[in-house]
């Protein structure tokens, strides 16, 4: 390299040895010399350490471009896609691969609104707002609270996209994108099942219900254009038309056939512009019914329930039989459910406490075996039994604790016909039928309820039972002289005495009354006798419903009741949580999904009110004791005592602020694209309101707490 | 207990007010005064200077972002929390814009505020609820 340089320091080497001549100064000049050998040195050494630094350099370089791709390859193939933008939402030329494939090609150049938000302008406006004034906010709080507001997820080209945000700078944002679809997919299907889950039970349970839905919705679709009465102006018509519909949807939302509700609800929206559109006619009507194919939708849902409770279900018309196979498989189904989601256990508690209501049986079914045991017994001892049915009981679930009692009631029946009924001989001798009668009859109390038998038969021979009494040591003369008939009836439930002097096969050693009476006292219940001789005899078993209010159901054919489903349902589970979790207030009953429908309501103490409309018109009522509302306010007060003028004043926000928190928190779904109007609440002061004879029932439900009851009322009042 | 704050509640409903109020003093602040709407929360801060006001974003008469807006004025350095409710973006941010430090989604409670506030006041970070709880 440096040869030039290397030639001419020889060259002037060689000068100064051959040249010794003294004029020339060769000191100075060889002084020249040395320096500039040096110098040449130094450069030298310059040069090739500059070189090695070259070297280095591209080695670096080298690294950092493999770094680079490597950090490229990274970000390429991680599961988030890397974007960034300035402050102009112009995306910058890098961005991850997982960009292109959530977001599309060429991006760059883009506005980053425009990619994340199509068309919703609105959205796109506030999204830029936000980031403008992130940008233009000093104060680092204010700006971390601003980008928390921002859209933390996104729809674009049908996928679910999670977005978070940094900024790189003042002005360049980085946006970290999460594919979440699969996610949001097992969410709505999840929340499929749960419906359709739901839509099962229901129609288990009230097949009554389901039948004639259908039915009367299949009539409706096959002649719906008799429905437009040509000699009607197009407006009565469209009410006419709107209302059906609207009754349909409400029906059919209450058994949660989705399909059908989803269909309804649609044309119910296109009446509902009809009706502000001028020049229109029932032709318009008649094309709008025409397009609709209703059996369709229908259908739909029909599969749906085909599929999981076979086609045999729709051959026993209007009757039902449960099968536990059936039950089996939805109690595994939420158990599945349940694993892989257990943000909604409540909505399964839901979902159980329904199959319960199809697996219980009423109590009209569950003593629906004695008729026919009775014609057995009786035919055995040659004796003729009136035929005849359960009377009443179809109102009341069978608790399945009272299995041994209603199995215990065979001692009873075949008491009256063993003891009871005559043999013909004896009856024709007496006047009697020939055919004896046996009755049973179940009345529905509030307090109780009543299972009453009854025969025409011979009656209880009081004195044969106080011989009995006396001979079998059980009493002493002067004791059964003091009891009465009533008491003395009451003998026959002591096992081992038997008023029949001929024992047969099925009874008469007296076992059985015995299990009667004691399966009853663990019921709390109590037996009343009155019997007349030669006249027959008449069991009445009361149980009370006070201790087992919660799990006896009152079934309700009521079709209008779409809100028990959509709005009792909900804002019951959602009080109960929020007195349990939130409120740290035990509850008593915790059965809650039991409803009564009743035509007069009291309210309690204090009570606030919230109207609902949309899907449903309705008022939500809630009341409380005094006791509870005053527990609420401790704890929202932090157990502060509150001066007693003042104490209206807090009753009254309490209740209101409570109501707003229930209903607000019950009817946010975000699968249920119905929206709910919901006012503000309102406060009723009264001192002891009841309002009777309302039109239609209202649903109520009563949560029984440690401080007292809350009562929820649902409905038209 | 590092420090008391001086603050403000303002809401117009009691409950919420007395909820706000009892929270904040469990955590050891004082409360100097309460506001039922906006204008008259202007009168407290102006009269009280509170170090912090937790204001609420829908109210009657004068509602919590005009509210924001004229503390700022008196006070560029005003410290102020936002309560509010789901859905309410576009009102929390414009109050955010007009200077209120902060938000709380509804259902208020004492970590929720103890959170809020730490962030305003970093030097009150070193209290821990569980210490307050071992006091009682």
């Amino acid at each position: 390299m440096l040869s030039k340089e290397e030639t001419l320091i020889q060259e002037y080497e060689n000068i100064l040895t051959s040249k010794n001549d003294a004029s020339f100064s060769s000191t100075e000049f060889s002084k020249l010399l040395k320096a500039y050998k040096r110098t040449y040195k130094q450069l030298n050494k310059i040069i090739k350490i500059s070189d090695k630094q070259q070297d280095e350099l591209k080695e670096v370089s080298n690294h950092l471009n493999m770094k680079t791709h490597k950090v490229q390859a990274l970000l390429d193939n991680a599961d988030q896609g890397f974007l960034s933008f300035g402050n102009d939402f112009i995306v910058d030329d890098e961005y991850s691969l997982e960009c292109v494939r959530l977001l599309g090609d060429n991006l760059e150049g883009k506005d980053i609104s425009d990619i994340l938000y199509t068309n919703d302008e609105n959205k796109k406006h506030f999204f830029k707002e936000a980031l403008f004034n992130v940008v233009n906010e000093k104060d680092q709080l204010i700006k971390d609270a601003m980008v928390s507001l921002l859209p933390k997820e996104v729809v674009v080209n049908r996928r679910a996209i999670k977005l978070d945000y940094k900024i790189l700078n003042n002005q360049t944002f980085m946006v970290v994108l999460t594919n979440i679809t699969k996610e949001k997919i097992l969410e709505k299907k999840i929340a499929k099942e749960q419906e359709i889950l739901k839509m099962i039970v229901i129609i288990v349970s009230e097949p009554t219900q389901f039948y004639e839905l259908k039915d009367d919705f299949e009539k409706f679709s096959a002649n719906k254009k008799i429905f437009i009465n040509p000699n009607l102006s197009f407006k009565i018509n469209l009410n006419e038309l709107y209302r059906d519909i609207h009754t349909f949807k409400g029906s059919f939302a209450q058994l949660r056939m989705q399909n059908c509700v989803k269909n309804l609800h649609n044309l119910e929206t296109k009446l509902s512009t009809m009706n502000t559109q001028e020049n229109l006619t029932n032709q318009d009507l008649l094309n709008i019914l025409d397009e609709s194919d209703m059996d369709e939708w229908l259908e739909k849902d029909l599969h749906i329930i085909k599929h999981i409770l076979g086609i045999e279900f729709f051959d026993k018309q209007h009757k039902l039989e449960v099968d536990d196979k059936f039950i089996f498989n939805i109690e595994d189904k939420i158990t599945y459910l349940l694993q892989t989601d257990n943000q909604h256990i409540n909505t399964y508690e839901d979902i159980l406490n329904e199959i319960n209501k199809a697996r219980g049986i009423t109590l009209n079914q569950a003593l629906g075996i004695y008729p026919k045991l009775c014609q057995d017994i009786a035919k055995s001892q040659n004796k003729n039994l009136t035929e005849f049915k359960i009377i009443g009981g179809e109102d009341i679930l069978t608790p399945i604790h009272f299995k041994s009692f209603i199995k215990s009631l065979v001692h009873l029946f075949r008491n009256a016909i063993d003891h009871g009924i005559e043999d013909l001989e004896t009856r024709l001798i007496l006047g009697k039928s020939e055919y004896a009668s046996i009755t049973c009859q179940i009345k529905n109390n509030k307090d109780n309820f009543q299972i009453i038998i009854s025969d025409d038969g011979a009656g209880i021979d009081i004195d044969k039972l106080k011989t009995k009494a006396l001979k079998a040591n059980l009493y002493t003369e002067s004791e059964l002289l003091k009891m009465n008939d009533k008491e003395i009836l009451k003998l026959v439930f002591i096992d081992s005495l038997s008023t029949n002097d001929n024992i047969t096969q099925l009874s008469g050693r007296g076992i059985g009354m015995g299990a009667v009476k004691s399966e009853l006292e663990k019921l709390s219940g109590e037996i009343e006798i009155q019997s007349t001789l030669e006249k027959g005899s008449k069991f009445i078993l009361k149980v009370p419903t006070l201790i087992y209010g919660n799990l006896i159901n009152i079934a309700s054919n009521n079709r209008d009741n779409i809100t028990i489903e959509y709005i009792l349902s909900p804002v019951v589970n959602r009080a109960t949580t929020y007195l349990q979790s939130d409120m740290k207030i035990n509850i008593k009953n915790k059965a809650l999904f039991s409803y009564k429908l009743i035509n007069e309501i009291k309210i309690k103490d204090f009570c606030s009110y919230i109207h609902i409309s949309g899907l449903v018109d309705v008022s939500v009522c809630i009341s409380y004791n005094k006791f509870l509302l005053d527990q609420l306010l401790n704890a929202f007060n932090h157990g502060h005592p509150v001066k007693k003028s003042e104490m209206l004043q807090y009753r009254e926000s309490i209740s209101k602020e409570v109501i707003n928190i229930i209903i607000g928190n019950a009817l946010f779904n975000p699968y249920d694209k119905t929206v709910l109007n919901i006012t503000t609440p309102c406060i009723i002061e009264y001192d002891e309101l009841v309002m009777h004879d309302l039109h239609q029932k209202v649903a109520q439900v009563i949560i029984d707490t440690e401080y007292g009851e809350m009562q929820i009322l649902v409905g038209k009042f | 207990m590092s420090r008391k704050l001086n603050i403000l509640v303002v809401d117009d409903s009691l409950i919420m007010r007395v909820n706000l109020i009892r929270s904040l003093e469990w955590l050891g602040h004082k409360i100097v005064a309460e506001a039922v709407n906006g204008e008259s929360s202007i009168t407290a801060y102006k009269k009280y200077k509170p170090e912090l006001v937790t204001m609420d974003i829908t109210m009657p008469d004068m509602d919590g972002i005009t509210a924001v807006k004229k503390i700022k004025e008196l006070n560029n350095n005003a410290n102020v929390i936002m309560i509010t409710s789901h859905g309410q973006e576009a009102m929390v941010m414009n109050a955010l814009k007009a200077g209120a430090k902060g938000y709380i989604l509804k259902p208020v409670s004492p970590e929720k505020l103890k959170e809020s506030i730490g962030k305003i006041f970093p030097e009150l970070e070193n209290v821990v609820i569980d210490e307050l709880l071992d006091e009682e």
